[in-house]
């Protein structure tokens, strides 16, 4: 009789301990869904693309600074090639930190909003957008758009950076013009977005603009160079 | 042994009959009349007539249908079997590129910045005359400018989540919107580098969507989110928690149960942003030989 | 008996001749099966009531998988397939329990 109560809290405990299993392993499951694991293979292949694409610019970027570190320490003069080095990278930087004036093919877009449906949250994405259609550098409006580029709304002005923007803005971005136009077009994108709320857009796609408004370096305050590894 | 059935049978068939026209509850009826009625029917009839239990008089015609069944079943098998993971196959694969490449990109990266490094200290050891010193300095405040070296500093890390539910769609999810947003507040705040999830936000790097997963510079980052800002901490936690800057961002993440808080940090470590070069813009006034530096 | 050898040549058949279903019939198949399986449990549990009758079986069988197709193919026309489908699931899926409750009851008396 004993053994037989005891057989059967046996199973018992085997069977809670196999729910229990069961319970953890289905949390797991439901957990461990990544948000890439329920992408769709057509936004898939874009990531790969956007990847591989990444990928081969690291490669310039690192076959650039093993050529520039061979260059500094086979150099015969090594003041003269460190200059020659770091001015190199002040032209390069200098473009993308927007303290030079800077040419090249790119677009043009021109938006006039006469309602001022338009809010800094649409300047906020056609920024987003240029960067990812690989724009190199840009203005707006007169004002050169940097890393640490914010768009605020007030009232029915937008701010870019500090100073009002006033219609029509202009947008002028450097880079692969045709990718770029393709971004701004595409259904969903910046030129439907603006027409959706009633503002009138144009896209002219040139062989040379001219990025010539100024961006003033800044001091950190608080971000010092890091150089621990 | 047929008696011993009768009871419930009988049972469910009465409850089966009154139920035939005027049931108000399919659900009763659907849980306790499990038999196939037509059966009790049959037995019923066999039973008026006075025959005996027909059971297993042939079984050649059900033995024929079983055959149709099994059939059935294992072609459904087949093919569920075959469709279904042929397709998962395929996206697992390229869920598993995407993984491959992000991982080597981030290699790629780490190698980058140990060059860096040490192209860096090569040139500032060999910048030694008088001269040079305007040369690093602007070279430092550049760099600084391009988010192209790591930088350390106090600041805070907000944290945005998607929110927890059975099952996420576009609305529950963070998206690139959100995380723009964000990044547009802490640059309003004044802070002076931010990063996504460990990506350095530079001149060129973009916040994007594609389908459900975000892209900062191009490499998939996942939810949750860990926004860190270098600058001043009060600035910025006073520009996420209460200004108006950040009403529309809290006011989304509260109403779609977002994860967000708000951590200050007394030191933070931002990686810089690798693979920002310009490539067809020249600068104004320089040969197109970028070779050449420009003349003074 | 003669069923169950009927049962297991129709998988053998089926894994290994692996014909290939019409685009058209794929979405009733998982139907057909549920289906089908609920006539077998119903066909089980009808034996151990000793009320068994193969005229029965095959009409219920037949009937039971038309049935479910067409409520589908209805349901496809009217936009609502996906919901009757999972409907006829539930209802077969609740006799199916049933079923091999009550013939859990007659083979285990537990």
């Amino acid at each position: 009789m004993r053994s037989r109560r005891w057989q059967a809290q046996l199973t018992v405990a085997v069977l809670a301990a196999l729910l229990g299993f069961g319970l953890a392993v289905q949390v797991r499951t439901t957990q461990d869904r990544s948000a890439l694991g329920s992408a769709r293979p057509d936004d898939l292949l874009r990531i790969i693309d956007d990847l591989s694409a990444r990928s081969e610019r690291l490669a310039k970027e690192e076959a650039d600074l093993r050529a520039a570190g061979d260059r500094l320490a086979n150099a015969v003069d090594r003041d003269a090639a460190a200059v020659e080095e770091a001015r190199k990278r002040i032209a390069a930087l200098s473009i993308l930190a927007g303290t030079v004036a800077a040419h090249g093919p790119g677009v043009q877009v021109v938006v006039d909003d006469p309602g001022h449906k338009l809010t800094a949250d649409f300047i906020v994405d056609v920024i987003q957008e240029f960067r990812d259609a690989g724009a190199e550098t840009m203005m707006i409006n007169g004002h050169r758009v940097g890393a640490s580029t914010y768009a605020v709304d007030n009232d029915v002005q937008i701010v870019l950076d500090g100073a009002t923007l006033s219609q029509p803005y202009t947008i002028i971005a450097i880079g692969d013009a045709p990718t770029m136009a393709t971004a701004l077009a595409i259904p969903g994108g910046i030129v439907e977005t603006a027409e959706d709320k009633g503002a009138r857009i144009s896209v002219t796609q040139s062989a040379d603009v001219v990025v010539d408004a100024l961006r003033p370096l800044s001091t950190p305050r608080y971000a010092r160079p890091d150089s621990s590894e | 042994m047929n008696s011993a059935i009768e009871p419930g049978g009988a049972g469910e068939r009465r409850r089966h009959d009154r139920g035939d026209f005027l049931s108000t509850s399919l659900l009763l009826d659907l849980t306790t009349i499990t038999v196939d009625p037509a059966y009790l029917e049959a037995a019923g009839r066999r039973a008026a007539r006075g025959e005996p239990e027909p059971a297993h008089r042939r079984g050649f015609t059900a033995g024929a249908l079983l055959a149709v069944i099994g059939l059935l079943m294992a072609v459904a098998f087949r093919n569920t079997r075959e469709s279904a993971p042929e397709a998962a196959r395929v996206r697992a694969g390229l869920v598993a590129r995407v993984d491959q490449l992000t991982k080597d990109g981030d290699a790629q990266v780490a190698s980058i910045e140990v060059l860096r490094r040490r192209v860096a200290a090569d040139r500032e050891a060999a910048l030694t005359a008088a001269v040079d010193l305007d040369l690093k300095t602007e070279l430092r405040a550049l760099e600084y400018a391009a988010g192209a070296v790591p930088v350390s500093g106090p600041g805070i890390v907000l944290r945005l989540g998607d929110a927890t539910v059975a099952v996420p769609d576009a609305v529950t999810r963070v998206q690139d919107r959100d995380l723009q947003r964000a990044v547009n507040v802490a640059w309003a705040a004044g802070a002076e580098a931010v990063a996504v999830n460990d990506q350095r936000i530079g001149p060129l790097t973009a916040i994007r969507q594609a389908g459900e997963s975000i892209l900062v510079d191009y490499r998939p980052v996942t939810s949750p989110f860990e926004i860190a800002i270098v600058g001043d901490a009060t600035a910025m936690e006073t520009a996420f928690t209460l200004s108006s800057g950040s009403r529309t961002l809290r006011a989304i993440a509260r109403n779609l149960g977002f994860a967000y808080n708000v951590e200050r940090k007394s030191r933070i470590v931002l990686a810089s942003s690798a693979g920002a070069r310009p490539s067809v813009a020249r600068p104004v006034g320089a040969s197109n030989n970028q070779e050449r530096s420009p003349a003074p | 008996m003669i069923a169950f050898a009927g049962l297991l040549l129709g998988v053998v058949l089926g894994v290994v001749v692996n014909p290939t279903v019409p685009v058209w019939l794929e979405p009733y198949l998982p139907l057909a099966v549920v289906a089908a399986l609920d006539a077998v449990f119903g066909g089980i549990r009808a034996t151990l009531d000793h009320i068994f009758d193969e005229r029965v079986f095959v009409i219920s069988f037949l009937s039971n998988t038309l049935v479910a197709a067409l409520i589908v193919f209805l349901g496809d026309q009217l936009g609502v397939g996906g919901q009757l489908s999972t409907a006829i699931v539930v209802v077969l899926g609740i006799r199916i329990f049933s079923n091999v409750a009550a013939i859990r009851r007659h083979v285990f008396r537990a």
